[in-house]
Protein backbone atom coordinates (compact mmCIF):
# COMPACT_ATOMS: atom_id res chain seq x y z
CA UNK A 1 0.00 0.00 0.00
CA UNK A 2 3.02 2.61 1.08
CA UNK A 3 3.40 2.69 -3.28
CA UNK A 4 0.10 4.32 -3.58
CA UNK A 5 -0.89 7.90 -2.81
CA UNK A 6 -4.18 8.21 -0.98
CA UNK A 7 -5.87 10.16 -3.65
CA UNK A 8 -5.22 7.24 -6.19
CA UNK A 9 -6.54 4.97 -3.82
CA UNK A 10 -9.55 7.03 -3.69
CA UNK A 11 -9.76 7.33 -7.60
CA UNK A 12 -9.31 3.20 -7.98
CA UNK A 13 -12.44 3.00 -5.46
CA UNK A 14 -14.43 5.37 -7.18
CA UNK A 15 -14.14 3.25 -10.07
CA UNK A 16 -14.78 0.13 -8.95
CA UNK A 17 -18.07 1.46 -7.13
CA UNK A 18 -19.31 3.40 -10.50
CA UNK A 19 -18.30 -0.19 -13.00
CA UNK A 20 -20.27 -2.18 -10.19
CA UNK A 21 -23.29 0.00 -10.21
CA UNK A 22 -23.73 0.96 -13.84
CA UNK A 23 -23.50 -2.97 -14.65
CA UNK A 24 -25.73 -3.25 -11.88
CA UNK A 25 -28.70 -1.24 -13.88
CA UNK A 26 -31.43 -3.98 -14.92
CA UNK A 27 -35.01 -3.73 -16.75
CA UNK A 28 -36.88 -6.39 -15.29
CA UNK A 29 -39.48 -7.08 -18.22
CA UNK A 30 -42.69 -8.14 -16.39
CA UNK A 31 -45.29 -10.91 -18.75
CA UNK A 32 -48.66 -9.69 -17.62
CA UNK A 33 -51.85 -11.69 -18.11
CA UNK A 34 -53.83 -10.38 -21.28
CA UNK A 35 -57.34 -11.26 -19.64
CA UNK A 36 -58.53 -10.92 -16.47
CA UNK A 37 -59.79 -14.30 -14.34
CA UNK A 38 -63.05 -13.11 -13.41
CA UNK A 39 -66.46 -12.92 -14.07
CA UNK A 40 -69.41 -10.31 -13.83
CA UNK A 41 -72.73 -11.53 -12.38
CA UNK A 42 -76.05 -9.11 -13.38
CA UNK A 43 -79.53 -10.04 -13.69
CA UNK A 44 -80.63 -7.04 -15.23
CA UNK A 45 -78.32 -5.43 -17.94
CA UNK A 46 -78.30 -1.13 -18.86
CA UNK A 47 -80.69 -0.80 -21.52
CA UNK A 48 -78.67 1.10 -23.45
CA UNK A 49 -76.21 0.73 -26.43
CA UNK A 50 -72.58 1.55 -25.06
CA UNK A 51 -69.99 2.77 -26.91
CA UNK A 52 -66.38 1.52 -25.52
CA UNK A 53 -63.24 4.24 -26.44
CA UNK A 54 -59.88 3.18 -25.32
CA UNK A 55 -57.29 6.01 -25.89
CA UNK A 56 -53.79 4.58 -27.15
CA UNK A 57 -52.97 5.65 -23.99
CA UNK A 58 -55.21 3.03 -22.36
CA UNK A 59 -54.38 0.56 -24.78
CA UNK A 60 -50.93 0.50 -24.53
CA UNK A 61 -50.65 1.44 -20.81
CA UNK A 62 -47.12 0.18 -19.41
CA UNK A 63 -46.32 0.62 -16.09
CA UNK A 64 -42.71 1.82 -15.26
CA UNK A 65 -41.25 1.16 -11.96
CA UNK A 66 -38.34 2.62 -10.85
CA UNK A 67 -36.33 0.61 -8.34
CA UNK A 68 -32.56 0.47 -7.39
CA UNK A 69 -30.25 -0.27 -9.98
CA UNK A 70 -32.98 -0.63 -12.48
CA UNK A 71 -36.57 -0.81 -13.50
CA UNK A 72 -39.81 -2.88 -14.12
CA UNK A 73 -41.80 -2.51 -16.54
CA UNK A 74 -45.18 -3.76 -16.28
CA UNK A 75 -47.48 -3.84 -19.56
CA UNK A 76 -50.96 -3.77 -18.62
CA UNK A 77 -52.84 -2.54 -21.84
CA UNK A 78 -54.02 -6.17 -22.64
CA UNK A 79 -55.14 -6.66 -19.59
CA UNK A 80 -56.85 -3.43 -19.06
CA UNK A 81 -58.72 -3.56 -22.61
CA UNK A 82 -59.66 -7.23 -22.21
CA UNK A 83 -61.01 -6.61 -18.79
CA UNK A 84 -62.65 -3.23 -20.01
CA UNK A 85 -64.43 -5.13 -22.59
CA UNK A 86 -65.72 -8.33 -20.65
CA UNK A 87 -67.12 -5.35 -17.62
CA UNK A 88 -69.18 -3.41 -20.07
CA UNK A 89 -70.68 -5.99 -22.51
CA UNK A 90 -71.63 -7.63 -18.71
CA UNK A 91 -73.03 -4.40 -17.59
CA UNK A 92 -74.65 -3.14 -20.69
CA UNK A 93 -77.56 -4.50 -23.40
CA UNK A 94 -75.08 -4.17 -26.48
CA UNK A 95 -71.52 -2.63 -26.74
CA UNK A 96 -69.46 -1.85 -29.53
CA UNK A 97 -66.23 -0.82 -29.67
CA UNK A 98 -65.61 2.91 -31.18
CA UNK A 99 -62.16 3.90 -32.20
CA UNK A 100 -62.87 7.55 -31.67
CA UNK A 101 -65.30 10.09 -29.58
CA UNK A 102 -66.89 11.08 -32.96
CA UNK A 103 -67.59 7.84 -34.23
CA UNK A 104 -70.17 7.45 -31.77
CA UNK A 105 -72.71 9.48 -33.77
CA UNK A 106 -72.18 7.06 -36.67
CA UNK A 107 -72.28 4.03 -35.02
CA UNK A 108 -75.52 5.02 -33.20
CA UNK A 109 -75.03 4.89 -29.39
CA UNK A 110 -76.42 5.94 -26.48
CA UNK A 111 -73.43 6.29 -24.52
CA UNK A 112 -69.50 6.82 -24.71
CA UNK A 113 -67.27 5.06 -21.94
CA UNK A 114 -64.05 6.20 -21.76
CA UNK A 115 -61.62 4.44 -19.11
CA UNK A 116 -58.15 6.24 -18.43
CA UNK A 117 -55.55 5.16 -15.53
CA UNK A 118 -54.81 7.39 -13.19
CA UNK A 119 -52.22 5.82 -10.72
CA UNK A 120 -50.35 2.52 -10.32
CA UNK A 121 -49.05 1.62 -6.80
CA UNK A 122 -46.52 -0.07 -5.96
CA UNK A 123 -44.25 -0.20 -2.60
CA UNK A 124 -40.69 0.86 -3.51
CA UNK A 125 -39.75 -1.36 -0.74
CA UNK A 126 -39.90 -4.92 -1.23
CA UNK A 127 -36.61 -6.85 0.00
CA UNK A 128 -37.76 -7.76 3.78
CA UNK A 129 -41.71 -8.28 3.05
CA UNK A 130 -43.24 -11.52 2.89
CA UNK A 131 -46.74 -9.76 1.11
CA UNK A 132 -47.22 -7.58 -2.06
CA UNK A 133 -49.40 -4.65 -1.76
CA UNK A 134 -50.81 -3.22 -5.26
CA UNK A 135 -52.98 -0.56 -6.37
CA UNK A 136 -54.56 0.87 -9.41
CA UNK A 137 -57.09 3.94 -10.18
CA UNK A 138 -58.88 3.48 -12.80
CA UNK A 139 -61.03 6.86 -14.25
CA UNK A 140 -64.28 6.17 -15.79
CA UNK A 141 -65.82 9.12 -17.94
CA UNK A 142 -69.81 8.29 -19.05
CA UNK A 143 -70.44 10.57 -21.82
CA UNK A 144 -73.90 11.03 -24.25
CA UNK A 145 -72.70 11.15 -28.47
CA UNK A 146 -71.79 15.18 -27.95
CA UNK A 147 -69.25 14.52 -25.27
CA UNK A 148 -71.04 15.61 -22.82
CA UNK A 149 -69.89 13.98 -19.25
CA UNK A 150 -72.95 12.76 -17.54
CA UNK A 151 -71.39 10.21 -15.09
CA UNK A 152 -67.71 10.00 -13.99
CA UNK A 153 -66.11 8.08 -11.01
CA UNK A 154 -62.08 6.76 -10.19
CA UNK A 155 -62.57 3.70 -8.68
CA UNK A 156 -59.43 2.20 -6.88
CA UNK A 157 -58.46 -1.79 -7.21
CA UNK A 158 -56.14 -3.31 -4.74
CA UNK A 159 -54.34 -6.03 -3.41
CA UNK A 160 -52.99 -7.64 -0.45
CA UNK A 161 -51.12 -11.21 -1.34
CA UNK A 162 -49.55 -12.99 0.95
CA UNK A 163 -46.07 -14.43 0.30
CA UNK A 164 -47.68 -18.46 -0.36
CA UNK A 165 -44.94 -20.14 -1.53
CA UNK A 166 -41.24 -20.01 -0.33
CA UNK A 167 -40.06 -20.69 -4.08
CA UNK A 168 -42.70 -18.11 -5.68
CA UNK A 169 -40.08 -15.50 -6.81
CA UNK A 170 -40.24 -11.18 -6.26
CA UNK A 171 -41.10 -10.75 -9.80
CA UNK A 172 -44.30 -13.78 -9.82
CA UNK A 173 -45.58 -11.58 -6.68
CA UNK A 174 -45.67 -8.66 -8.03
CA UNK A 175 -46.98 -10.15 -11.08
CA UNK A 176 -50.12 -11.90 -9.35
CA UNK A 177 -50.41 -8.92 -6.48
CA UNK A 178 -51.01 -6.34 -9.93
CA UNK A 179 -53.06 -8.72 -11.66
CA UNK A 180 -55.41 -8.92 -8.52
CA UNK A 181 -55.50 -5.05 -7.99
CA UNK A 182 -56.59 -4.47 -11.67
CA UNK A 183 -59.41 -7.23 -11.03
CA UNK A 184 -60.69 -5.70 -8.01
CA UNK A 185 -60.80 -2.28 -9.62
CA UNK A 186 -63.08 -4.03 -12.23
CA UNK A 187 -64.84 -5.68 -10.01
CA UNK A 188 -65.79 -2.72 -8.24
CA UNK A 189 -66.25 -0.71 -10.87
CA UNK A 190 -68.94 -2.87 -12.63
CA UNK A 191 -70.65 -2.91 -9.18
CA UNK A 192 -70.67 1.26 -9.23
CA UNK A 193 -71.37 1.17 -13.11
CA UNK A 194 -74.68 -0.96 -12.66
CA UNK A 195 -75.52 -0.25 -8.94
CA UNK A 196 -76.52 3.75 -9.65
CA UNK A 197 -79.60 4.96 -12.13
CA UNK A 198 -77.30 7.74 -13.66
CA UNK A 199 -78.54 6.08 -17.13
CA UNK A 200 -82.17 6.68 -15.87
CA UNK A 201 -83.09 9.81 -17.98
CA UNK A 202 -81.23 9.08 -21.04
CA UNK A 203 -83.81 6.55 -22.34
CA UNK A 204 -86.68 9.01 -21.41
CA UNK B 1 -10.30 5.79 10.68
CA UNK B 2 -11.83 2.74 11.08
CA UNK B 3 -14.53 3.87 13.53
CA UNK B 4 -15.57 6.91 11.02
CA UNK B 5 -16.37 3.85 8.13
CA UNK B 6 -18.22 1.75 10.62
CA UNK B 7 -19.79 4.29 11.56
CA UNK B 8 -20.87 5.58 7.73
CA UNK B 9 -21.81 1.68 7.00
CA UNK B 10 -24.32 1.28 10.58
CA UNK B 11 -25.35 5.03 9.06
CA UNK B 12 -26.36 3.65 5.23
CA UNK B 13 -27.74 0.31 6.88
CA UNK B 14 -30.06 1.33 9.27
CA UNK B 15 -31.36 4.71 7.07
CA UNK B 16 -33.08 1.78 5.01
CA UNK B 17 -35.17 0.44 8.10
CA UNK B 18 -36.35 3.93 9.07
CA UNK B 19 -39.92 4.63 8.18
CA UNK B 20 -41.61 7.92 8.81
CA UNK B 21 -45.40 7.98 10.50
CA UNK B 22 -47.50 10.69 8.71
CA UNK B 23 -50.75 12.14 10.30
CA UNK B 24 -54.10 11.58 9.11
CA UNK B 25 -55.64 14.32 6.85
CA UNK B 26 -58.19 15.71 9.21
CA UNK B 27 -60.87 17.62 7.07
CA UNK B 28 -63.72 19.87 8.53
CA UNK B 29 -67.21 20.84 6.80
CA UNK B 30 -67.38 23.02 3.64
CA UNK B 31 -68.26 25.55 5.48
CA UNK B 32 -66.12 26.32 8.63
CA UNK B 33 -63.47 27.03 6.14
CA UNK B 34 -62.79 30.86 5.21
CA UNK B 35 -62.50 30.38 2.04
CA UNK B 36 -65.39 29.00 1.12
CA UNK B 37 -68.31 29.92 -1.48
CA UNK B 38 -71.64 28.71 -2.49
CA UNK B 39 -72.83 28.04 -5.87
CA UNK B 40 -76.02 26.38 -7.57
CA UNK B 41 -76.43 24.97 -3.77
CA UNK B 42 -72.80 23.61 -4.20
CA UNK B 43 -70.43 24.41 -1.61
CA UNK B 44 -66.74 24.80 -2.21
CA UNK B 45 -63.83 25.19 0.52
CA UNK B 46 -60.33 25.80 -0.34
CA UNK B 47 -57.42 25.65 1.98
CA UNK B 48 -53.92 26.33 0.07
CA UNK B 49 -50.99 24.80 2.50
CA UNK B 50 -48.79 27.98 1.95
CA UNK B 51 -46.93 27.47 5.48
CA UNK B 52 -43.40 25.27 5.26
CA UNK B 53 -44.52 23.77 8.47
CA UNK B 54 -48.06 22.76 7.89
CA UNK B 55 -46.77 21.14 4.61
CA UNK B 56 -43.91 19.20 6.56
CA UNK B 57 -46.41 18.09 9.30
CA UNK B 58 -48.75 16.29 6.91
CA UNK B 59 -46.39 14.99 3.97
CA UNK B 60 -42.97 14.37 6.00
CA UNK B 61 -41.41 17.11 3.43
CA UNK B 62 -41.66 20.38 2.54
CA UNK B 63 -43.33 20.05 -0.86
CA UNK B 64 -43.15 23.77 -1.59
CA UNK B 65 -39.32 23.81 -1.75
CA UNK B 66 -39.18 21.25 -4.53
CA UNK B 67 -42.10 23.02 -6.27
CA UNK B 68 -45.23 21.54 -5.39
CA UNK B 69 -48.28 23.49 -3.71
CA UNK B 70 -50.96 20.91 -2.23
CA UNK B 71 -54.80 22.75 -1.88
CA UNK B 72 -57.59 20.89 -0.11
CA UNK B 73 -60.62 21.34 -1.64
CA UNK B 74 -63.57 20.40 0.58
CA UNK B 75 -67.06 19.72 -2.12
CA UNK B 76 -70.82 19.72 -0.80
CA UNK B 77 -73.89 19.51 -3.33
CA UNK B 78 -76.33 20.63 -0.86
CA UNK B 79 -78.38 21.41 -4.05
CA UNK B 80 -81.90 19.33 -4.72
CA UNK B 81 -81.84 18.17 -8.29
CA UNK B 82 -78.16 19.14 -10.03
CA UNK B 83 -75.57 16.92 -9.98
CA UNK B 84 -71.98 18.44 -10.44
CA UNK B 85 -68.59 17.18 -11.77
CA UNK B 86 -65.33 18.83 -10.26
CA UNK B 87 -62.82 18.74 -13.25
CA UNK B 88 -59.74 18.63 -11.67
CA UNK B 89 -57.26 19.02 -14.29
CA UNK B 90 -58.82 22.23 -14.92
CA UNK B 91 -57.89 23.30 -11.99
CA UNK B 92 -55.38 26.61 -11.89
CA UNK B 93 -53.16 29.05 -9.46
CA UNK B 94 -53.22 32.87 -10.88
CA UNK B 95 -50.50 34.25 -10.19
CA UNK B 96 -50.05 38.20 -8.56
CA UNK B 97 -47.34 38.93 -11.14
CA UNK B 98 -47.14 37.26 -14.86
CA UNK B 99 -44.49 35.00 -16.05
CA UNK B 100 -43.99 32.20 -18.35
CA UNK B 101 -44.20 28.78 -18.63
CA UNK B 102 -46.59 26.76 -16.93
CA UNK B 103 -47.21 22.84 -17.64
CA UNK B 104 -49.91 20.69 -16.83
CA UNK B 105 -49.11 16.95 -16.12
CA UNK B 106 -51.18 13.86 -15.05
CA UNK B 107 -50.18 10.25 -14.31
CA UNK B 108 -48.35 8.70 -17.25
CA UNK B 109 -48.02 11.34 -19.63
CA UNK B 110 -46.14 13.95 -20.54
CA UNK B 111 -45.91 17.53 -19.65
CA UNK B 112 -47.22 19.86 -21.86
CA UNK B 113 -46.42 23.39 -21.29
CA UNK B 114 -48.48 26.21 -22.70
CA UNK B 115 -47.93 30.00 -22.64
CA UNK B 116 -50.54 32.27 -20.21
CA UNK B 117 -51.48 35.34 -21.54
CA UNK B 118 -51.48 39.18 -20.28
CA UNK B 119 -50.22 39.35 -16.30
CA UNK B 120 -51.51 36.70 -14.87
CA UNK B 121 -49.31 32.83 -14.54
CA UNK B 122 -51.84 29.84 -14.74
CA UNK B 123 -50.21 27.11 -12.84
CA UNK B 124 -51.82 23.58 -13.00
CA UNK B 125 -52.62 20.37 -11.03
CA UNK B 126 -49.80 18.06 -11.14
CA UNK B 127 -50.13 14.45 -10.32
CA UNK B 128 -48.34 13.03 -7.37
CA UNK B 129 -46.91 9.77 -9.86
CA UNK B 130 -44.55 12.88 -11.37
CA UNK B 131 -43.94 14.54 -7.86
CA UNK B 132 -42.58 10.71 -6.62
CA UNK B 133 -40.15 11.64 -9.24
CA UNK B 134 -38.94 15.07 -8.60
CA UNK B 135 -36.56 14.17 -6.00
CA UNK B 136 -34.57 11.39 -4.36
CA UNK B 137 -34.75 9.98 -1.09
CA UNK B 138 -34.53 6.78 1.08
CA UNK B 139 -37.12 4.25 -0.43
CA UNK B 140 -38.92 4.03 2.52
CA UNK B 141 -39.57 7.78 3.01
CA UNK B 142 -40.18 8.08 -0.53
CA UNK B 143 -42.81 5.05 -0.73
CA UNK B 144 -44.31 6.67 3.22
CA UNK B 145 -44.41 10.48 1.14
CA UNK B 146 -45.60 8.97 -2.44
CA UNK B 147 -48.30 6.68 -0.73
CA UNK B 148 -49.50 9.64 1.40
CA UNK B 149 -49.87 11.81 -1.23
CA UNK B 150 -51.91 9.34 -3.21
CA UNK B 151 -53.96 8.47 -1.11
CA UNK B 152 -54.82 12.35 0.04
CA UNK B 153 -55.51 13.05 -3.90
CA UNK B 154 -58.72 14.44 -4.99
CA UNK B 155 -60.87 11.86 -6.91
CA UNK B 156 -62.71 13.21 -10.04
CA UNK B 157 -66.46 11.72 -9.86
CA UNK B 158 -70.00 12.79 -10.03
CA UNK B 159 -71.34 14.26 -7.35
CA UNK B 160 -75.73 13.89 -6.57
CA UNK B 161 -77.57 15.83 -4.48
CA UNK B 162 -76.73 14.95 -0.45
CA UNK B 163 -73.06 13.66 -1.73
CA UNK B 164 -69.85 15.11 -0.28
CA UNK B 165 -66.15 14.62 -1.45
CA UNK B 166 -62.62 15.82 -0.27
CA UNK B 167 -59.31 15.71 -1.17
CA UNK B 168 -56.03 18.01 -2.28
CA UNK B 169 -55.28 18.84 -5.20
CA UNK B 170 -51.13 19.08 -6.18
CA UNK B 171 -50.30 22.14 -8.36
CA UNK B 172 -46.31 22.32 -9.89
CA UNK B 173 -44.85 25.86 -9.36
CA UNK B 174 -42.05 27.05 -11.58
CA UNK B 175 -38.80 27.76 -10.77
CA UNK B 176 -39.70 31.56 -10.80
CA UNK B 177 -43.21 31.58 -9.07
CA UNK B 178 -43.17 32.28 -5.04
CA UNK B 179 -46.24 30.93 -3.09
CA UNK B 180 -46.70 34.73 -1.64
CA UNK B 181 -47.88 35.88 -5.20
CA UNK B 182 -50.50 33.62 -5.46
CA UNK B 183 -53.37 35.61 -6.00
CA UNK B 184 -56.64 32.59 -7.20
CA UNK B 185 -57.60 29.46 -6.86
CA UNK B 186 -59.78 28.37 -9.74
CA UNK B 187 -61.66 25.52 -9.93
CA UNK B 188 -64.09 24.64 -12.63
CA UNK B 189 -67.08 22.40 -12.32
CA UNK B 190 -69.50 21.04 -14.82
CA UNK B 191 -73.60 21.22 -14.17
CA UNK B 192 -73.86 17.69 -15.34
CA UNK B 193 -78.06 18.92 -15.96
CA UNK B 194 -77.60 22.04 -17.44
CA UNK B 195 -74.12 21.53 -19.24
CA UNK B 196 -72.86 24.67 -17.81
CA UNK B 197 -69.33 25.18 -16.59
CA UNK B 198 -69.28 27.35 -13.44
CA UNK B 199 -66.04 28.93 -12.11
CA UNK B 200 -64.98 28.80 -8.29
CA UNK B 201 -62.67 31.31 -7.78
CA UNK B 202 -61.39 32.16 -4.81
CA UNK B 203 -58.73 34.77 -3.45
CA UNK B 204 -55.59 34.01 -1.27
CA UNK B 205 -54.47 36.93 0.84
Amino acid sequence: MCCYSNKTVAFLMLFIILTFFVGCYKIYEHHMPTAVDMSFQQRQKIPLRAGLYMSEDFLHYSYEWEVEFGKHVFPIGAILQNGSKDMIKAAFQDMIIVLSPEEANTKRVDVVISPSVETVILPYELKMRAYQDAGIFIKWMISDIEGNPIWVETIEGNSHLEKERLYQTREELMDKSLQLAIENQFQKSFQKIVSSNWWASIKE
Amino acid sequence: MKRILLFLIMVIFLSGCATIQLPELTVKPASQYRLSQNKEGLVISVDPFLEKKRVEELFGTDLLSKGILPVLVVVENNSNSSTFYLQKEQSSLEMAEGESETGIASAGRSLTYQRPDKATTTLFYVSPLIVAGIWQSFENEREAITKNMIKNELRERTLNPGESQHGLIYFRLTDKTRVEDIAAVNLKVLNIQSKENILFSFTVE
